[in-house]
């Protein structure tokens, strides 16, 4: 690196870095970290609470803050005690449902259209069943020349999936995406041969509510009004998944995991207002409602837990 | 830098997160910062181990499809450079599955790789096939890598400690070595005990005495195992129930040790090399008199003409000092090194695994060695979709120098050139004033010496020529032919090819060649095994409810053994040692023979499991052996192993702290063939006891009884085990507990002297091995910087003889072998104190070696209560060799790039004869003997457990040569240290230096040099060396 260069990014570091001290001494904000493809929906909410209450602040993590404190982390899995400490809590507020993607000329899509893909069908193409791969007396023959994308195995659409179909994550076959769910898409689209699970908010143009170009949903072997309903637009997909469990969709729940011994306030104000008014906008950014009572069960547990809150 | 952003978010709501004020002027300037750069992304990220969340050093991640790439860093970070995103990586390095990875942003990522071993799916390798762990009804226990990737000659030195159950003791500390395996304790009297050996399914028998001609004056033993390389062994497994090893039929009753060697895979080419030198030095040094102490000694025993004759008067006593140190003069810090070089790799059909290697170890005694040339060739080829053929071989040339044995040489009872070596006193020089060796010690009266000159123990060990040297292959081909999907048809062919060649030579100077005025004696053997294997394995799934695998096989292995030795004696020119037999003017009798043994079986498999929760295992072997009688050749070994995965069942699903709960049964029958061939003939053998005109004449003579009824040892055996695996497999415990009765014992029974013959070879006899096995495995810590993991086992075997026919016991030598004691007890007088001036001598039981009882002298219990001591009548068993229980523990530490390994192997309870401490602790005239007896009893030190000294010592063996050679022993540490550094700029380098300690420290009461010798008597067996070695491994 040359010296002027050097100069410059040391300058551009410590205005930087001063501008963001100034800053830090007005009202510390929520932090709100976690599971990307769920962004969109905390935006929103964060964008509509801002707009109630003027004088909230609340943000997502930056990335290059990697050391942040973090008040609200957003998880899409079911946790296990491992991933959480013992003051450390959960707070459901949302659904989001899986389904299989393609790219919109894979060569498989004719013949599967004419009978959808069963739960057993799916579980094979995406799991590994066994680890004798390497011996061709027990590989088992695919029925469709597929491959698997698949966030890597940490990620919490990759826990959610595999643990949806009674597997480990690891047994997810494949290639591995990293980053954001997004990109499972870019990579669907590039490959004809690609298959993926990917969330309604991504698969969906959220402004016109159709399923966005250049990829098309695995046929599913399914109820006649079922299907139908599927295959239209985004409305129609999150009424039929809201209504009835599909075998072949994972639906599972997102919630802020928060701690105890740090919660604040601020805290404890965005989530109820995310547990009632927010709610409305689930719909809009492609995530589902929750049960109603079990909404209600979320909000009985944060007034619990936030009574002493002062 | 390019792509930084400031918040995270969602891609196309990024502008809106970006409206940030001092934001936009901190990428406002990075943006200037870098705009005049070329158009690349540096990605950046770490690669971690997916369940511990550790770091995983030196992965390789390439651009897909090109050879740009670079490898993880000793903190798992990595950095790499791109055109542009996204890009996709391939993701890799060894033991862990190779991943294929997106990359659309520039990170930081993080990347967690899976390892291979997916426990769930573990892979166990069994007799004939593979068998996920999860489904196993037997006793398989697998040999820790850890444990495997030590130095190490030979492997079986490496599965001390590693496994319970299996007992390694090494016959001595010789380089290159033989060992003796006991898998569940010893099945056999006369048959052999030692566990078979599938090497890529090549089917070895493990005879020790393979590479012995009958050269009786060479003193070595090599090791046959020691043909394969240890570093290119993938993995071991031992099977120890008979579920396991009943596929194995007449040759599974000890066990079975399967070998799987490494072989290449897809992808890359890898290399790999390693380099360790090391220093060797004996571990523990005998405590002898010195000269002064010795000159004491002589002087209470010598008679006046005795010292006029040596001249060693009181005087010059007075002025001794220590003297000349014989034993260490013989012993040496000794060099070892190895270098070891491996290829491997593979694409989308051919998989291919080379390696070469070169050990030369030095032993710490004078002109021993053990050199070692091997190279290994594994490759397998997919010649289409359903057919696969492949090769595994290897070739390895053994060389050992070892001791002269003096069995069967009039010695006075020195039993080799090392026990020579202790004998001769200290007052003794090695060397005369002008540098050449000392051939006159004036104390050597007797077998030793002719006219004035004696044998010069030094000068043996450096000119005695005692070699070994073998050369062998072991090989197979192999083709796999996928008739339908779930059925497939398998060939194999392979071969044990092994030639030994034993030389030597002893000149005229030396112990063994002193009266033949030199002998030299050559031996050669040649011993082919030829093996086929033609199986049908069907597999089927059925409502992924029930999964059924079938095996069926036909298999025959023939063995051919051809020998012969040459010898002659009387050199007149030495210099060609023997290379040049003619030359000896005294010719002796040439020995040749040959034997040829075939064994043809039959052989199924039925594997079915149910809800992958009930599993059953049934095998049945038929093996026709050429080795037994017309009406018994063919023997029936069937066996039948449950087991149930209890975590499996509703009631335990839930808890998710249980990953493995399975209990084990299983029982069945196997057999042991190794009794040598054509026992069950009539034979008659050439001698030369009888004489025609007062001429002795070579004559047949009757050698063996027919016996028409002679079969199978068979082994009945009951198992029962439980394996718990918790916490994410950090957590495992295997407890067995078993039963093994074998039967139709062959003995050799007493026969009437009129067939002329003293015995006969029955089948009569039954012993029981029963025992307890646990052992317990953790991960106790397993952090990104730091981890520590511990396994730990123990084995109790009880050992017992339930009958031997008609015969009551059998006594041979010092040993017993009698119903209701274990295989390998001491048999012998009890020791019972000193005689003391105050003792009533007429009380004290008289031993029949002695004609009068003195002060001073050795007493022993009379168990008869008949006032004398006999060998007939009062002589009890003194302990046995079978330990009461035996142990093992290894542990690995790691922190950032260094790596510290550990492991202790430990037994407790057996008893050991030491018979090299019963002859020095016998005073004489002639020899040196231990310094325990500067403390010996006199008048005026009344000692209680050393007699006086006299020149009359017995020889019997009493309860103070059993000695406790319980032992705990640090066999194994070393400290590694995984450097930073990429040579020549090998995306995949790894560079690793060592240091190792092997038999750093012993802990025993055992009194010799080192209380592990596997026959069970110690008569100057090779002492045991502690080494030190530094070492670097490079892979790329």
């Amino acid at each position: 690196m040359k010296p002027t260069y050097f100069y410059q990014l040391l300058f551009a570091l410590f205005v930087s870095s001063t501008a963001f001290a100034a800053e830090n001494k007005a009202t510390e904000p929520v932090i709100i970290s976690g599971t990307k493809f769920t962004y969109p929906l905390i935006e929103r909410w964060i964008e509509e609470y801002t707009k109630i209450y003027p004088n909230a602040n609340v943000k997502l993590a930056s990335k290059a803050a990697t050391a942040q404190h973090v008040d609200l982390n957003v998880i899409a899995h079911q946790p296990t005690k491992d991933e959480m400490t013992d003051n450390q809590e959960i707070l459901y507020a949302g659904q989001y449902a899986l389904l299989p993607v393609t790219n919109t000329n894979n060569p498989i899509l004719p013949a599967a259209r004419k009978k959808g893909l069963n739960k057993k069908e799916i579980d094979k193409l995406f799991f590994e069943v066994t680890s004798y791969d390497d011996d061709p007396a027990i590989k088992e023959k695919q029925k469709f020349v597929a491959t698997i994308y698949a966030r890597d195995n940490q990620a919490c659409t990759s826990k959610a999936l595999a643990g949806y179909f009674s597997h480990q994550s690891s047994e997810i076959r494949g290639k591995k995406v990293l980053g954001d769910d997004i990109y499972l898409l870019s990579a669907i689209k590039r490959d004809t041969t690609g298959l993926a699970y990917n969330s309604l908010g991504y698969l969906y143009d959220t402004n016109s509510r159709k399923l966005k170009d250049g990829i098309a949903l695995l046929p599913l072997e399914l109820k006649k009004d079922t299907k139908e309903l599927l295959t239209g637009n985004l409305d129609n997909v999150i009424e039929v998944l809201e209504r009835n469990r599909v075998e072949t969709i994972p639906v599972e729940k997102i919630g802020f995991i928060y701690s105890q011994q740090t919660s604040r306030k601020e805290v404890a104000d965005f989530l109820k207002w995310v547990l009632t008014d927010g709610q409305k906008f689930n719909h809009a950014e492609g995530f589902l409602h929750l049960d109603k009572q079990f909404l209600a069960e979320q909000a009985n547990q944060l007034n619990g837990r936030f009574l002493s809150l002062k | 830098m390019a792509k930084l952003l400031l918040i995270s978010g969602n891609p196309k709501r990024f502008p809106k997160f970006l409206v940030c004020k001092l934001g936009v002027l901190f990428l406002f300037a990075v943006f200037i910062s870098t705009a005049t750069y070329a158009q690349q992304v540096e990605i950046r990220g770490k690669i971690l181990e997916e369940n511990s969340k550790a770091t995983v050093i030196g992965a390789t991640i390439k651009l897909k499809g090109q050879q740009t790439g670079t490898v993880s860093d000793a903190t798992g970070d990595f950095r790499l450079k791109v055109k542009s995103l996204p890009v996709t990586l391939d993701v890799s390095t060894i033991g862990y599955k190779s991943q294929e990875i997106d990359v659309y942003e520039a990170g930081p990522i993080t990347i967690y790789l899976d390892e291979n071993q997916n426990k769930l799916n573990e892979v166990v390798v069994v007799g004939y096939g593979t068998q996920k762990r999860k489904e196993l009804t037997g006793a398989i226990s697998t040999v820790p890598k850890s444990s495997l990737s030590q130095l190490s000659t030979s492997f079986d030195n490496l599965l001390g400690g590693a496994v319970p159950g299996l007992n390694v003791s090494e016959s001595s500390g010789q380089p290159g070595a033989t060992s003796s395996i006991r898998i569940r304790g010893g099945n056999s009297i006369n048959a052999g005990n030692e566990p078979l050996y599938v090497i890529d399914g090549i089917i070895v028998y493990n005879d020790n005495s393979s590479t012995q001609i009958g050269i009786s004056r060479a003193g070595g033993a090599l090791n046959p195992l020691a043909a394969i390389n240890p570093n290119d062994i993938e993995s071991i497994e031992v099977l120890k129930d008979v579920s396991a090893s009943a596929i194995y039929g007449s040759r599974g009753a000890n066990g079975v040790i399967i070998i799987t060697t490494k072989s290449g895979k897809k992808g890359k080419n890898n290399v790999e090399y390693q380099y360790s030198i090391g220093s060797q030095q004996v571990s523990k040094k005998l405590d002898l008199m010195n000269a002064k102490e010795w000159g004491q000694l002589y002087l209470e025993l010598a008679s006046a003409q005795n010292i006029s004759e040596s001249g060693l008067t009181a005087s010059k006593v007075a002025q001794l000092g220590e003297g000349t140190d014989w034993q260490s003069a013989a012993l040496r810090n000794a060099l070892t090194q190895n270098h070891q070089l491996s290829i491997s790799g593979g694409d989308e059909k051919t998989r291919y695994f080379l390696s070469g290697s070169y050990t030369n170890q030095d032993g710490i005694l004078l002109n021993t060695n053990f050199k070692r040339y091997n190279g290994r060739f594994n490759f397998d080829r997919n010649l289409s979709k359903n057919f696969i053929v492949g090769l595994n071989v290897t070739a390895s040339n053994l060389d050992q120098n070892g001791l002269s044995s003096y069995t069967g040489l009039y010695t006075n009872g020195v039993s080799n050139s090392l026990d020579y070596v202790l004998r001769i006193p200290q007052v003794v020089p090695i060397y005369n004033e002008d540098g050449n060796f000392n051939y006159k010690n004036l104390f050597e009266k007797g077998d030793l010496r002719l006219g004035d000159k004696t044998v010069n123990a030094i000068s043996d060990l450096a000119n005695d020529v005692s070699e070994t040297k073998n050369n062998s292959v072991i090989g197979n081909f192999y083709a796999k032919y996928t008739i339908i999907p779930s059925l497939v048809a398998k060939i194999s062919v392979g071969t044990n090819l092994s030639n030994t060649t034993q030389n030597y030579y002893a000149p005229s100077s030396s112990a063994a060649g002193f009266l033949a005025k030199g002998y030299g004696s050559v031996g050669n053997k040649r011993s082919d095994s030829w093996q086929a294997e033609y199986t049908l394995n069907y597999t089927k799934k059925v409502n992924e409810d029930h999964y059924f695998d079938v095996l069926a096989g036909y298999t025959t292995q023939t063995t051919n053994i051809e020998y012969s030795t040459a010898a002659s004696s009387n050199f007149s020119n030495e210099q060609l040692t023997y290379h040049n037999l003619q030359g000896g003017s005294t010719f002796l009798a040439p020995t040749s023979g040959g034997a040829e043994s075939i064994l043809n079986s039959v052989l199924g498999r039925l594997n079915y499991s149910y809800l992958r929760r009930y599993n059953l295992t049934a095998t049945l072997r038929a093996d026709g052996s050429s080795r037994f009688a017309q009406n018994h050749k063919w023997g029936y070994f069937p066996s039948v192993g449950l087991s149930w995965n209890i975590n499996e069942e509703s009631f335990l699903k839930s808890i998710k702290a249980i990953n493995d709960l399975k209990l084990r049964a299983s029982f069945g029958t196997v057999g042991n063939q190794e009794i040598g061939d054509y026992q069950y003939y009539s034979a008659y053998s050439t001698t030369q006891n009888y004489s025609f005109n007062n001429t002795l004449v070579t004559a047949y003579a009757a050698s063996n009884a027919a016996n028409p009824n002679l079969k199978w040892e068979q082994t009945s055996q009951y198992n029962l085990g439980l394996d718990l695996n918790l916490f994410n497999y950090r957590l495992g415990f295997v407890a067995d507990a078993y039963y093994k009765k074998t039967t139709d014992l062959l003995l050799n029974v007493p026969v009437e002297v009129t067939t002329g013959l003293s015995s006969a070879l029955e089948n009569v006899g039954s012993l029981t091995n029963k025992g307890l096995e646990f052992s317990v495995t953790g991960g106790i810590i397993e952090t990104k910087a730091f981890s520590w993991n511990v396994s730990a086992n123990i084995a109790k075997n009880i050992n017992e003889v339930t009958s031997l026919g008609n015969l009551t016991s059998i006594i041979n030598g010092n040993t017993i072998i009698e119903k209701g004691q274990a295989l390998g007890t001491f048999y012998g007088v009890v020791f019972d104190g000193i005689v003391q001036t105050k003792d009533n001598l007429t009380k004290v039981p008289k031993p029949s070696w002695k004609t009068t009882v003195e002060p001073g002298d050795v007493k022993y219990v009379d168990q008869n209560k008949d006032g004398n001591v006999t060998q007939d009548l009062d002589r009890v068993v003194l302990g046995s060799t079978q330990p009461d229980f035996t142990y093992g523990f290894s542990t690995t530490l790691r922190y950032k790039s260094f790596s510290l390994f550990a492991s202790l192997q430990g037994t407790h309870g057996n008893k050991l004869y030491n018979s090299l401490r019963q002859s020095q602790e016998s005073p004489s005239l002639d020899y040196n003997v231990l310094a325990t007896l500067v403390n010996r009893w006199t008048p005026d030190n009344p000692s209680t457990t050393i007699p006086k000294a006299s020149v009359t010592s017995s020889t019997w063996l009493d309860s103070r040569y059993i000695e406790d050679a319980s032992f705990l022993r640090l066999k194994n540490i070393t400290l590694s240290y995984l450097l930073p550094v990429r040579i020549d700029k090998a995306t995949s380098t790894k560079f690793k230096v060592f240091v190792t300690g092997q038999n750093l420290l012993t802990l025993t009461k055992y009194t010799g040099y080192d209380p592990e010798v596997s026959s069970g008597i110690d008569s100057g067996a090779y002492p045991s060396a502690k080494t030190f070695t530094f070492g670097v491994n490079i892979a790329y």
